[in-house]
This record gives structure tokens, C-alpha cells and sequence, in this order.
């Protein structure tokens, strides 16, 4: 197999290859699309799902903190709430005590003091910060109502103390709890400050294992939207857009990173909590950066696009597979088929070997065709062949025959002249004889004997005429034609000069239309025109106004030429022996003649490949008309036999 | 004055007769030999076979000089003598029955002084061959001898 595309795969080739490769481009397009889709429903479906779950992590998150927190403020109120502290009766030594005692047992405490009424630290742990006054504090008057968490801060002055956390300044949170005496009424606030790396530490506990979700991390706000707690190099920084209230999930372009899908704890760590609690409001955010989020949907993705091309791929391959398969045979068989180009018979034996399919059918029906277009072709071409013999045979017998008909022709014309010139001999011989006979002896016979005598003599003499005829007409027709221009009218008036100085004594009127021109023998057509006119002078002899005329005349298309007389006539019904040699319809007493003129007419014209007729009545005078060819007859020999 | 000798050269002897008769009747009492073919008629005149001690003079007046004739034809014959320088001159007339063109121009062609056709009709062919014969021994002025 030739590694150039099939025809039936090549688009340049083949209409149905162009229809394959657009079906095969739609279902590649179509896999795209598919993919495209799939995924985008898989990634919303996993938004959803990760969403979700990444929000109950939020939410988790939010109230392991916000409980933590809370228990703290617990504990600060439970302290805040100790009769010695509530009786306001408190020395500071004593409470001093008290609040080292709770900062032991609560190490995440860094820090606990009592501010007065009007916001001075009366007393602190460890003396610290005694004296300064918290009425500047953004808490202080949240604090004095009710217990209140503030926001986290650095530990400012406290950082001596505490020592730096991770190379930084260590952070607090405030914790602040009303101090009411008996009768209700506010005294003081118990502050407590609580670590920040506490909580970082119990943030980090809490944080899911990555293997869950990978990726994914948690960010705590704090009420102005700060990250407080998170990843290194998140903290301080506030969110990239602030986020509405649902709790995501929602996709989020993340400076300076990739990006995130996002879920998030509602407004408040608790709801309700907040408000009445005065809560640290922490918002917990879980983000999961989309690349991972939507791995899944990515995969899938991935796998049917996969799937696609290699589906198409492999439709491809598997068309020019099965049109090779289908377009190899058939094209192996048209070459077979085309070996009769070459007058080969086709063989399509070796190029289907044992094949029963449809390619065997066309096979067959080609095998059929052609062995009946052979034989049919045979036939015709056997057919042909007998026909050109035929053709051939026929040429050549027409000629043949043609040759012996002119050779006989001729040795007739030999013939007839031969005899005509030797019978004069004898001829001569009789007459003369008897002439002698006559003259020497006549004397001595008697008138019967004479009277013998001169119709012996009378008969050579009509019998030397009719040879002298028998010599005009076949001298008439032998040697070939000269053919040229004739002017019939100046043939017709010089045999009637001629026919005028024979018999001076004749009135005949004679009219002649001028200018009648042919094609042919001048020799022969003035015979022609002699004999023609000859017979129209003798046979107006009796007619007391003779007229004879020459002219022409077109019937149906054809010239003729028309020699008519008032003359005698002759009777329609013998006109059949007209043009025959010595044949006369005229008794010699009328009018002599030897039947040999019209004959040699005949002849002549004839010879021209011309006609003559005659049209007559007794006693109506008689017409010739003849026809004279443009091109007659070139032959140089006469076809016709003898009449 | 030498005798004037018609040689006839002539096959049928029937036209010899009739011939011979025709110049008697019309006055001509000249010697007459006759030749009956082509060869004779050359021998006759250059003496040969048969003919070496003929008498008369060496040549004929006149030769009247068939065409068709046996052995060598008419107009052979009058090749041969227009051929020889002896017969160079000699008046040779052609008497044929023959009315062929191509025979007429043959026969100028080959040197004929004349040519006459034998007519048909014994009354014409007798005062034909009369006046032949009257014209050619009597009328016409032979060459002057040597």
C-alpha cells in the first residue's frame, strides 16, 4: 500500500472523502465541546461540592476559634464575677493574686489587668501597665457595657515581657469584662489580654489534613477584613474583594497567586453570637487554588479530549483502513479491466483471489461485459472484414467486367468497322462485275437478263449505302471525347447551310435560337445536330410551308436542346424502334434513308451521358429534344453495346 | 521516249480486274504490272527476287499503292521507297478502300503524292481509277530521267 492517501480519504480526490473529513471534523469539534462542557458542569458541580464542604470547614474553623475565644471570655468573666472582685472591696494585693492565679492556670492569658471606672489600670499581672489608662481603646466602651473581644494588636509594651514569637512582635487580643458591683452598677473592666500565637497554635491544630484537600488553606478575618490569622505572608494583608454574605463558594482572582475557590463562614463566627456576646467576629475563609480545586474536572476534561482525538484518530484510521480495503480491489480490478486498452482480456483471476463479494460482482459483470462486447465486436469486425471482401470482390468483378465489357465494346466497334470495310471489296466486286457484265455483254442478253442484272446492281448500291451508314456510326463512337464548349446554334446553322446548298431548290423555313451552348465532342455533336436536322429536312419535303426549329427548353430543372418539324411525323406507337439501327418507320418510296442516323444520335448523346426522346404524330410533324450534361460522361470508350 | 509503266500494287484480284478494266476502257494502253503484296511490290522495283531481269524501264511511272496488303503493308512499302534514294521521288499513289484519318495522314506523312479512295459504287470507282491513270501517265510531268 502506497503511502499517499486513498482516493476514497483524499479530499482533492474524492467528494465522499470531503463529506468523511467534515464528519470527522464535527466529531473532533464535537469532543471539544463535549469536554469544554462536561467540564464546566464538573467544575461547577465541584464548586459546589468543594464549596460546600470547604464552607462547613470554614464554619468548623470559625467556631473551634470563636469558642476557644469564648471560653477564655469565660473564664475572664467567671473571674470577673469572684465576690472579690465584684464586691469592689478588692485590695490590690489581692487581686493581684487572683490574677496571677487565672494567667498560671491560663498560660494563653499574657496578660490580665483591672481598669478603673474611669479607664486606669489599677492593677495588672506582674505590675505591668498599672497605671496607664484604657479609655483610648477602641473596646473601652463596648467593655464597660458588656463582655467584649476586641481585635487583635501588637503587644506593644507587653513584648518585653513575652519575648518576641517567630522573630516578631507578639500579638494580643483583648479581653474585656465588665466589673459589676451588687447593686449592678459598672466599677471597673477586668482586661485580660490573650496570646495571639495561642490562638495561631490552636488555628494551626486545627487545620485539616492536606491530604483531604490539597492546596486548600484557611484564613481568619477579623472584623475590618484583615487576615489575622493564615499562611505566612497572608497575614496583615486584607482579602483581594470583599466578600458577600452567602459564604461562597465563589472563584476569586488571587494577586500575585492562582486562582481560588473560596468559601467562608457567615459575617459573625457564630450567628447571633456576635451581637449579643460581643464576639471577636472572626471570619473564617477556606481557599483551594481552582488548579487543584478543579483537578478532577480538569482530568476529565483532559480524558475526553483524549478520548475525542484519539476516537477520531482512530475513525480516521479506520476509514482509510476500510477504504483502502474496499478501494484496493476495486482499484485493482479497473486496472484489470483496463488491460483491453491494451487488447488485453481482462484478468481479474490473481487480483480477487476467492472473493465472493460485491467487488467479485463487478468482477463478474465486467468479465461478462467485455466477453460480450468482444464477441459482439468480433462479429462486427468479422462482419466488416466479409463486407470489404465483398466490396473488394465486387470492385473488382465491376472492373473486371467493366474491361471485358469495353474490351468487347471495342472489338465490337473492330468488328463492325472490319466487316464494313472488307464487305466493300466484294461489294465493288459484284456491282462492278455486273456493270461489265452489262457493259461488254449487254448486247448479247436479253432484257430479262439486264433487268437481273440492274437490281443486282441495285442492291450493292443500297447495301454499299448501309455500309457506308454502319461506318458513320461506328466511326461515330470510337476514340475518346474531346470535350469543350459547343455552340450548338452555330452547328445547327452550318448543317442546315450544308442541307440548304445540297437541295437549293428546298423554302424551308428555318429558326434558330441563338447562343445554345454545351459541354461536350464538337466533332460528334455535329452529327448530332446534321442528322437531327437532316430528318427534319427530309421529312418536311412534302409540306407545302416547312418550318424547322432549334431551341432550348428547361423541363423540371434539366436543359434540353429541341429539334422540331412540321413534317411528317411517325406514329408514337413504333417509336420504340426510333434510335435502333437500320430501323425505319418510313417506307423507302417516301422517304429514303438507311435507319442509321438516329442510332448514331443516340449513340453520341449516350456517350455524353445524355438523353434524346422524340414526341410525334403522323401528319403533326415530329420533336428531338436531348439532353447535353455539364460534366458528361468522361469515359474514352463507349459502355453501351450496339443498339 | 522511255515507256511510262504503271506498277498496281493490289491484293484483291478482283480490284485488280476491275482496276485493269476501268484503265483500259478509259484509254490508257500502258504497260500495267501488277504486284499482289508488299515484299513483291519492293522487290519489283529494286529488282530483287524474281524480278532481276524484268524488262521495262528501271521504275514505274507511277505506283498505285494499296494499303491493306499482305507481308508488308501499303504504307511500309512507302517507307522503304522514301527510305532509298533511287525511289526517293518516285509518285506513289495510295488507292485504298480505307476512309480512316489516321491512314490519309499516315500516308502524307510517310511521302504519298496522293491519296485516293476506292468508291463503293463501280461507276465511280471505274471513272476514279480512269482518271488516275490518265492524270498520272499522261497529264503529269514525270522527273526529267537521271
Amino acid at each position: 500500500m502506497s503511502l499517499r492517501l486513498p482516493d476514497l480519504v483524499n479530499p482533492q480526490r474524492s467528494l465522499r472523502a470531503r463529506f468523511a473529513w467534515l464528519i470527522r471534523l464535527s466529531g473532533l469539534l464535537l469532543a471539544v465541546l463535549t469536554a469544554y462542557t462536561v467540564e464546566r458542569l464538573q467544575r461547577q458541580q465541584l464548586a459546589d461540592m468543594r464549596g460546600q464542604a470547604m464552607r462547613r470547614e470554614a464554619l468548623l474553623l470559625a467556631r473551634s476559634l470563636d469558642n476557644a475565644l469564648r471560653d477564655r471570655l469565660a473564664q475572664v468573666h467567671d473571674t470577673a464575677t469572684q465576690p472579690l472582685l465584684s464586691s469592689g472591696l478588692w485590695e490590690p494585693v489581692d487581686a493581684r493574686m487572683l490574677l496571677e492565679g487565672l494567667r498560671s492556670q491560663q498560660p494563653a492569658l499574657a496578660w490580665l489587668g483591672i481598669a478603673s471606672h474611669s479607664g486606669r489600670v489599677l492593677v495588672a499581672t506582674g505590675g505591668q501597665l498599672e497605671g496607664d489608662a484604657l479609655d483610648s481603646e477602641p473596646w473601652w466602651q463596648a467593655a464597660r457595657v458588656g463582655p467584649h473581644i476586641g481585635v487583635p494588636r501588637p503587644a506593644g509594651r507587653l513584648t518585653a515581657s513575652l519575648g518576641l514569637v517567630d522573630g516578631q512582635e507578639p500579638w494580643l487580643l483583648d479581653l474585656a469584662v465588665p466589673l459589676v458591683d451588687l447593686k449592678g452598677r459598672v466599677t471597673g473592666v477586668l482586661v485580660a489580654r490573650l496570646r495571639w500565637d495561642w490562638l495561631d497554635g490552636l488555628y494551626q491544630s486545627l487545620q485539616p489534613p492536606a491530604l483531604t484537600a490539597p492546596g486548600s488553606q484557611s484564613l481568619v478575618l477579623d472584623r475590618d477584613g484583615r487576615v489575622v490569622l493564615g499562611p505566612a505572608g497572608q497575614r496583615g494583608r486584607p482579602l483581594p474583594q470583599a466578600l458577600p454574605g452567602s459564604g461562597g463558594p465563589a472563584v476569586v482572582l488571587w494577586p500575585g497567586e492562582d486562582e481560588q475557590l473560596l468559601a467562608w463562614s457567615g459575617s459573625g463566627a457564630v450567628e447571633g453570637a456576635d451581637a449579643a456576646a460581643g464576639g471577636a467576629g472572626l471570619r473564617v475563609v477556606v481557599r483551594q487554588p481552582t488548579a487543584l480545586a478543579f483537578q478532577d474536572a480538569q482530568d476529565l476534561r483532559v480524558r475526553l479530549l483524549s478520548l475525542g482525538a484519539l476516537g477520531t484518530l482512530a475513525f480516521v484510521g479506520l476509514s482509510i483502513l476500510l477504504a483502502n480495503k474496499v478501494a484496493q480491489p476495486v482499484r485493482a480490478l479497473s486496472a484489470a479491466a483496463l488491460r483491453v486498452v491494451h487488447d488485453r482480456a481482462p484478468d481479474f483471476d490473481p487480483v480477487l483471489p476467492r472473493r465472493q463479494d460485491e467487488v467479485a460482482e463487478v468482477a463478474q459483470a465486467l468479465r461478462t461485459l467485455h466477453s460480450v462486447m468482444a464477441q459482439r465486436l468480433a462479429n462486427q469486425q468479422r462482419a466488416q472484414a466479409a463486407l470489404q471482401d465483398l466490396n473488394a470482390g465486387l470492385e473488382k468483378r465491376v472492373a473486371a467486367r467493366t474491361a471485358e465489357l469495353q474490351a468487347a465494346n471495342d472489338e465490337l466497334d473492330a468488328f463492325a468497322y472490319a466487316v464494313s470495310h472488307d464487305l466493300r471489296a466484294p461489294l465493288r466486286a459484284m456491282s462492278g462485275f455486273s456493270q461489265a457484265l452489262l457493259e461488254d455483254h449487254g448486247p448479247h442478253l436479253d432484257a430479262e437478263a439486264r433487268g437481273y442484272i440492274d437490281q443486282i446492281i441495285l442492291a450493292s448500291r443500297r447495301m454499299a449505302q448501309q455500309i457506308e451508314g454502319l461506318l458513320v456510326l461506328s466511326r461515330s463512337v470510337r476514340g475518346g471525347l474531346s470535350l469543350g464548349l459547343v455552340d450548338l446554334s452555330e452547328l445547327a446553322r452550318t448543317a442546315c447551310e450544308d442541307l440548304q446548298r445540297a437541295e437549293p431548290e428546298r423554302q424551308v423555313q428555318v429558326d434558330i435560337a441563338p447562343d445554345l451552348a454545351a459541354v461536350g465532342d464538337a466533332r460528334m455533336l455535329a452529327a448530332v445536330m446534321a442528322n437531327l436536322l437532316g430528318n427534319a429536312w427530309k421529312y418536311t419535303a412534302h409540306q407545302p410551308h416547312p418550318v424547322v426549329r432549334v431551341q432550348a427548353e428547361v423541363v423540371d430543372g434539366v436543359r434540353w436542346f429541341c429539334v422540331s418539324d412540321n413534317g411528317a411525323g411517325f406514329d408514337m406507337a413504333h417509336s420504340a424502334r426510333l434510335f435502333k439501327a437500320f430501323s425505319r418507320l418510313h417506307r423507302q418510296d417516301e422517304f429514303p434513308g438507311l435507319g442509321i442516323g438516329l442510332a448514331t444520335v443516340a449513340r453520341i448523346l449516350r456517350r455524353h451521358g445524355g438523353r434524346i426522346e422524340a414526341v410525334s404524330a403522323p401528319g403533326q410533324g415530329a420533336s428531338f429534344r436531348f439532353t447535353v450534361p455539364s460534366h458528361p460522361n468522361m469515359g474514352t470508350s463507349p459502355t453501351e453495346a450496339l443498339p | 521516249m522511255t515507256e511510262r509503266v504503271i506498277l498496281l500494287v493490289e491484293d484483291n484480284p478482283q480490284d485488280e480486274a476491275l482496276t485493269l478494266r476501268a484503265l483500259k476502257r478509259a484509254g490508257v494502253a500502258n504497260r500495267i504490272d501488277v504486284a499482289r503484296d508488299g515484299q513483291q511490290a519492293l522487290d519489283y522495283l529494286f529488282r530483287g527476287a524474281g524480278y532481276a531481269n524484268r524488262p521495262g524501264p528501271d521504275l514505274p511511272t507511277v505506283v498505285m499503292l494499296d494499303i491493306g496488303l499482305p507481308r508488308l503493308s501499303g504504307l511500309e512499302v512507302l517507307a522503304r521507297l522514301r527510305a532509298d534514294a533511287r525511289t526517293r521521288l518516285l509518285p506513289v499513289v495510295i488507292l485504298t478502300s480505307s476512309d480512316e484519318d489516321s491512314d490519309r495522314v499516315a500516308s502524307y506523312q510517310g511521302g504519298a503524292n496522293s491519296f485516293v479512295r476506292k468508291p463503293l459504287d463501280f461507276g465511280d470507282f471505274a471513272e476514279t481509277v480512269a482518271r488516275l491513270g490518265v492524270y498520272w501517265v499522261a497529264t503529269n510531268c514525270p522527273l526529267p530521267p537521271g
